[in-house]
């Protein structure tokens, strides 16, 4: 996909879940979207693979200390809406 | 290299770290780097060289915090060895553009000639997980600040690296574990491509 196109609050985080999912080996609706992502196990070696993922999916470049302060799905799906905006 | 006063160092270098010669040990102590082997290839004592390169040091950094150090001083050489970190984090081109403009000016001010290293392209971006975007955008980055490093060289009437020589710089060989500095036999490509510039530029300012 590109930035030209518009992504909605639900389409990226349905994307986020299933990508957060699949590094956490479970199913995604096991994954509340308004939990810390630090209870399922997310740890730094995740978050760069996920972020990498991210960068690739929405084409740009995201400051990986910006996006771990997003503790939640949810937070982090609106703090890359901003970044696309 | 007559005409400059008999004291002060003869060469300064201003950098990051692969400019302060990181992961090239001197086996006298410290840091050898490009930098050491440069000044040996064109005959400087080691005392006559003063390197104040900082590591993590972008083109801002080295003109804030590194040229008002050298500033008063009148060397016959300038290197300038910055930018990776410009490429990995990224930088406004306008504003890089205007600081390569202050320390080259600063350089042919005091009478120096000043050669800039290009900026290699780090086989960190294949070594760690980073997006397709990312590596993509990084490379176009090191391209543009190669791309002002020849342009500022140009205007101040002074000569920058073939690409050829530049491309052969992202040999893995010449590059340490990590990926982002270069090993001994990188520095010693490195100096061995300068010290030729360095060596005709410093040749045709006596003659």
């Amino acid at each position: 996909m590109t930035t030209s196109e518009t992504i909605s609050h639900d389409e990226l985080q349905s994307w986020l879940l299933d990508r957060i999912a699949f590094y956490l080996d479970r199913p995604p609706e096991n994954i509340d979207p308004s939990v810390e992502l630090a209870r399922y196990g997310v740890d730094s070696v995740y978050a760069i693979s996920i972020i990498s993922d991210i960068e690739d999916h929405l084409q740009v470049e995201v400051d990986v200390a910006e996006a771990r302060r997003r503790e939640t799905v949810t937070a982090l799906t609106d703090y890359l809406l901003e970044l696309v905006a | 290299m007559g005409g400059r006063p008999g004291d002060g160092p003869l060469m300064v270098v201003l950098g990051d770290s692969v400019a302060e010669g990181q992961a090239d040990p001197d086996p006298a102590g410290g840091w050898l780097g490009w930098a050491g082997r440069l000044a040996a290839h064109l005959g400087i004592p080691r005392e006559s060289m003063l390197n104040v390169s900082d590591p993590g040091a972008t083109v801002e950094d080295v003109a804030r915090d590194q040229l008002p150090a050298v500033r008063h001083l009148r060397p016959a050489l300038v290197v300038l060895g910055c930018g990776m970190n410009d490429a990995l984090r990224g930088f406004e081109r306008p504003a890089a553009a205007v600081r390569l403009d202050e320390l080259f000016g600063w350089a042919r001010g005091r009478g120096a000639v000043v050669v800039a290293i290009p900026v290699p392209r780090p086989p960190l971006l294949d070594l760690s997980p980073i997006s397709q975007f990312r590596k993509k955008r990084t490379v176009q980055r090191i391209h543009d600040f190669n791309a002002e490093l020849d342009r500022v060289s140009r205007d101040f009437g002074m000569s920058f690296p073939e690409q050829q020589t530049v491309a052969k710089v992202a040999d893995p060989a010449m590059w340490s574990s990590d990926g982002i500095h270069l090993n001994p036999r990188g520095h010693a490509y490195v100096a061995e491509v300068i010290a030729e510039i360095a060596g005709s530029l410093l040749g045709e300012r006596v003659s």
